[in-house]
C-alpha cells in the first residue's frame, strides 16, 4: 500500500485522540538539525471542525488485538487497516516540516501483537527523527498501557510530551466497555510521574541530565459514553493533576462510531457538556477552584445555559459586591465576567489611578456580566436589577435566550 | 495628546518629515525631545501632501544618533517597550509616530512602568497596536508555507497586514539552520533570502518568479492536502469557528486552501 492511502487510513484512524497541543517545552536547535519547539505552540492550520491543526496526528498502525467498544479501530470492526514503516513515518514528518506544515508529530497507535512490540515500533520511529534526521522539533508520544517501564522510560527520553488515555472515567465503565483494566492504564501514568520527579531532582544537580518528557504529560477522558456525572467527572481530573502532576485533561464528546448496545444511543454528540468541563477544568487550573466548590453531591451536573464560574456566583451572592480597588487577585479571578488577563490588567492599573467603570470598560472586561459583582468607589452601577433571577438571565448567551424563555414560559 | 505630563513641552504648529525608517524617526524623537517640543505631525517625506500654511522640518537620518536614541529607551524604559516601540511602528497605521511619540514622553518620565499606566489612552492605544502586530506575526509563523523550488531552496510567499518579516524571519533562521529558503512579503514588496548562513534582502527578478511558476507540485503538497481533509470529525463541522481563526485573507498561499475551498462550497 503507497503511502498516500496509508496516510489517508492512518490520519482518519487518529482523530479522535483530540489532543492538540504543540506547547510545553522550548526544544533548542542546533546549527546542523532541524527545528524547535515553541513554549506557547504554534496552530498550523484550522480543520473544518474548527479545531486547531498543529502536529502530524497519526496512528502507526490501526490493527488492534483488542475490541474497545467505542472505538473506531476494534478488532470487530470490519474497515481497512494500514499499518506504516518507522522509515515512512520519519520521511512524512521531516519533509512535513521543513514545508512548515506542521510543528512535529503526535504519534499513536493500536495495539499491533503486543504493548511492548508496538511501544518498540513507535520508539525506532522517533529514534531516526531525533538521532538521524537531527530533528528537534515536537514529539508528543502516546505511552501504550501494558508496555514495560522500560520502553516508556526510553520513549521519554526522546519525546516532548508522553500521554496515556484514562477514556473512560470509572473501573465500572472500562470493564463494562473493555478488557482493559484501570491499573494498566494508572501505572505507566504513574511511572511518567516518576521519572518527571526524578528529572526535576537530576537538573538541579547537573544541567545535562537528559531531559525526560519536558512538556509533561496529558490525558483524555470521553464524556457522553458512560454515566458518570460531572462531579465525579471533575473530582478524577482534580485528583489526576495533583497525584499524577498532568499538563493537561482533555474531554471528548462521545462519537458514536459503531452500533453497540453497551454504549448510549446519542442523537449527536454532547458538545455542550463538554464545553462545560472544559470551562470547569480551567477553573480548576486557572482561577484556584476546587471541584467540591464547583459541583456538590446535591447538585453534580454542571448548568447547561450559564456557565460554572457564574453559577458559582450566584450560589455565593453574599460574597459580592467586590470593590475592585482593593480586592486581591484570587477574589478578582472569583467575578464573571473577568478572566486572568483582566485581573491582571486591573492589578497593574490600578496601581497609577482610581479605576472608575469607565476605565474598565476601556479594559475590555465584560461589564454586562461583572456588573453584578462590582464596586467602584464604594459604589455599584445604579439602575440594576440584582436579583438572583436577572443576573442568572445575564448570564445566558444571546443563542440560548431564545431557550431559556421557552423553559420559563411553562 | 493633551495631557498634564505634556505641561513642560510647547506645542508648535510644525509638521515634522522623516524618511520613514525607524532609524530616522528615531532620530526625529531626538530632536523633538532636546527643542521639548510637541509637533503637530510626523509624517513620512514620500507621502506628504503640505498646505498652505505648513510649516515643516525634514529629519536628516543619523546611524549614530538612532543608536544613541535606541540606547536611551532601552536603559530608562527597558527592553519590553522599545518592542512595543517597533511593533506599533511596523503597523504602518497613519499617524503611529505620534501615538509613539506620546508613549515614549510619558515612557521617560514613567520607566518601564508605563506599561502598567493602562488608564491613559495613548499607552493602551499603542499596546493594543503592538498586540495586533505581535499576534499577526505568531499567526503567520505557522501559516507560512515553503514551496520546494529547486533542489535545495524553499519559497514561502505570503501577504501579512503589517510589516512583519523582521520579525518573523529570526524564528525561521533558528528553526531551519540547515536549509536554504525566501520569505517573500508579497503585499510590502519585502523579500529575505536565507543562504544556509546569513540572511540578506533580495529582489524577486523576473527569473526567479518565472522558476517560481514552473516548478511542480512536490509530492508532499498533495500528501498534506490528502492529510488535511481526512482529519476533520464530521459530527463537529464548525465553519463558523475555522474561519474565525482563519479569515479568507489567509487563504491564497495555503496548500490546504484547494480543500478548504471545496469543503466550502459542500455548505
Amino acid at each position: 500500500m503507497g503511502v498516500e492511502n496509508k496516510l489517508t487510513i492512518l490520519s482518519e484512524a487518529a482523530k479522535y485522540d483530540v489532543s492538540c497541543s504543540s506547547s510545553g517545552n522550548s526544544r533548542k536547535n542546533n546549527p546542523h538539525g532541524t527545528g524547535n519547539t515553541s513554549i506557547g505552540g504554534i496552530c498550523h492550520s484550522w480543520a473544518d471542525d474548527g479545531r486547531c491543526v498543529s502536529l502530524l496526528k497519526v496512528l502507526f498502525t490501526n490493527s488492534c488485538i483488542y475490541d474497545c467498544a467505542y472505538c473506531a479501530n476494534r478488532i470487530s470492526n470490519d474497515i481497512p487497516r494500514a499499518t506504516f514503516t518507522p522509515r515512512e513515518l520519519a520521511d512524512l514528518t521531516i519533509n512535513f516540516y521543513k514545508r512548515n506544515y506542521i510543528e512535529g508529530l503526535f504519534l499513536s497507535s493500536g495495539i499491533l501483537r503486543s504493548p511492548d512490540y508496538t511501544m518498540e515500533q513507535l520508539i525506532h520511529c522517533v529514534k531516526i527523527l531525533r538521532k538521524e534526521y537531527r530533528f528537534n522539533g515536537y514529539i508528543h508520544m502516546k505511552a501504550i498501557p501494558g508496555a514495560s517501564s522500560k520502553l516508556i522510560y526510553k520513549a521519554g527520553l526522546l519525546a516532548d510530551r508522553l500521554s496515556v488515555n484514562i477514556e473512560l472515567p470509572s473501573e465500572k465503565s472500562l470493564k463494562k466497555l473493555t478488557t482493559k483494566k484501570q491499573k494498566d492504564i494508572l501505572l505507566p501514568m504513574n511511572d511518567i510521574c516518576k521519572s518527571l520527579e526524578e528529572y526535576k531532582e537530576e537538573r538541579i544537580k547537573t544541567r545535562n541530565a537528559p531531559a525526560f518528557a519536558p512538556a509533561g504529560q496529558s490525558t483524555q477522558l470521553i464524556v457522553g459514553a458512560s454515566p458518570e456525572h460531572d462531579l465525579h467527572i471533575i473530582k478524577l481530573s482534580e485528583n489526576l493533576y495533583n497525584r499524577f502532576s498532568l499538563k493537561r485533561v482533555y474531554y471528548s464528546a462521545f462519537i458514536p462510531v459503531s452500533k453497540d448496545n453497551r454504549l448510549p444511543a446519542l442523537s449527536g454528540p454532547p458538545l455542550r457538556r463538554e464545553h462545560r468541563l472544559y470551562q470547569a477544568d480551567w477553573l480548576l487550573r486557572f482561577y484556584q477552584f476546587k471541584s467540591d466548590e464547583i459541583l456538590s453531591r446535591k447538585n453534580p451536573y454542571l448548568d447547561e445555559l450559564i456557565d460554572p464560574k457564574a453559577q458559582w456566583a450566584l450560589n455565593n451572592l453574599h460574597l459580592f459586591p467586590i470593590d475592585i480597588q482593593k480586592a486581591d487577585y484570587e477574589m478578582l479571578l472569583r467575578i464573571p465576567g473577568i478572566g486572568v488577563l483582566s485581573a491582571r490588567k486591573i492589578i497593574k492599573a490600578r496601581r497609577h489611578t482610581s479605576l472608575t467603570f469607565d476605565h474598565l470598560k476601556k479594559l475590555n472586561i465584560v461589564l454586562k456580566r461583572a456588573q453584578h459583582f462590582i464596586s467602584c468607589n464604594g459604589r455599584m452601577i445604579t439602575g440594576l436589577n440584582n436579583s438572583p433571577s436577572n443576573i442568572y438571565q445575564n448570564m445566558i448567551s444571546q443563542k440560548d435566550k431564545k431557550q431559556y424563555e421557552q423553559l420559563t414560559f411553562f | 495628546m493633551s495631557n498634564l505630563l505634556f505641561s513642560e513641552m510647547k506645542h508648535c504648529q510644525r509638521s515634522f518629515l522623516y524618511d520613514g525608517t525607524f532609524p530616522g524617526l528615531l532620530c526625529t524623537f531626538i530632536i523633538l525631545l532636546q527643542n521639548k517640543e510637541v509637533p503637530l505631525e510626523i509624517e513620512p517625506i514620500h507621502s506628504y501632501a503640505p498646505g498652505i500654511f505648513s510649516q515643516t522640518v525634514t529629519i536628516e537620518t543619523e546611524s549614530k544618533i538612532a543608536q544613541n536614541m535606541l540606547k536611551k529607551i532601552i536603559s530608562r524604559i527597558g527592553r519590553d517597550s522599545l518592542q512595543n516601540i517597533l511593533y506599533c511602528f511596523l503597523s504602518l497605521q497613519p499617524s503611529r509616530e505620534l501615538l509613539i511619540f506620546s508613549y515614549l514622553v510619558i515612557g521617560l518620565q514613567k520607566g518601564a512602568a508605563v506599561n502598567q499606566f493602562l488608564s491613559h489612552d495613548d499607552v493602551r492605544n499603542l499596546l493594543s497596536l503592538k498586540k495586533k502586530v505581535a499576534t499577526e506575526s505568531h499567526r503567520f509563523k505557522g501559516l507560512i508555507r515553503f514551496k520546494r523550488i529547486n533542489s535545495n531552496i524553499f519559497y514561502g510567499p505570503f501577504e501579512p497586514l503589517y510589516h512583519i518579516i523582521s520579525i518573523i524571519a529570526p524564528h525561521f533562521k533558528k528553526r531551519l539552520p540547515a536549509q536554504q529558503w525566501i520569505l517573500h512579503d508579497k503585499k510590502h514588496n519585502a523579500a529575505l533570502f536565507y543562504n544556509g548562513s546569513d540572511l540578506q534582502q533580495i529582489d524577486i527578478s523576473e527569473k526567479l518568479d518565472q522558476i517560481i511558476r514552473d516548478s511542480e507540485n512536490d509530492l508532499y503538497e498533495k500528501l498534506w492536502q490528502k492529510y488535511f481533509s481526512s482529519i476533520a470529525i464530521k459530527e463537529r463541522a464548525n465553519k463558523k469557528l475555522q474561519m474565525q481563526f482563519m479569515p479568507k485573507r489567509y487563504w491564497k498561499y495555503l496548500t490546504e486552501s484547494f480543500s478548504l475551498q471545496l469543503s466550502k462550497q459542500k455548505v
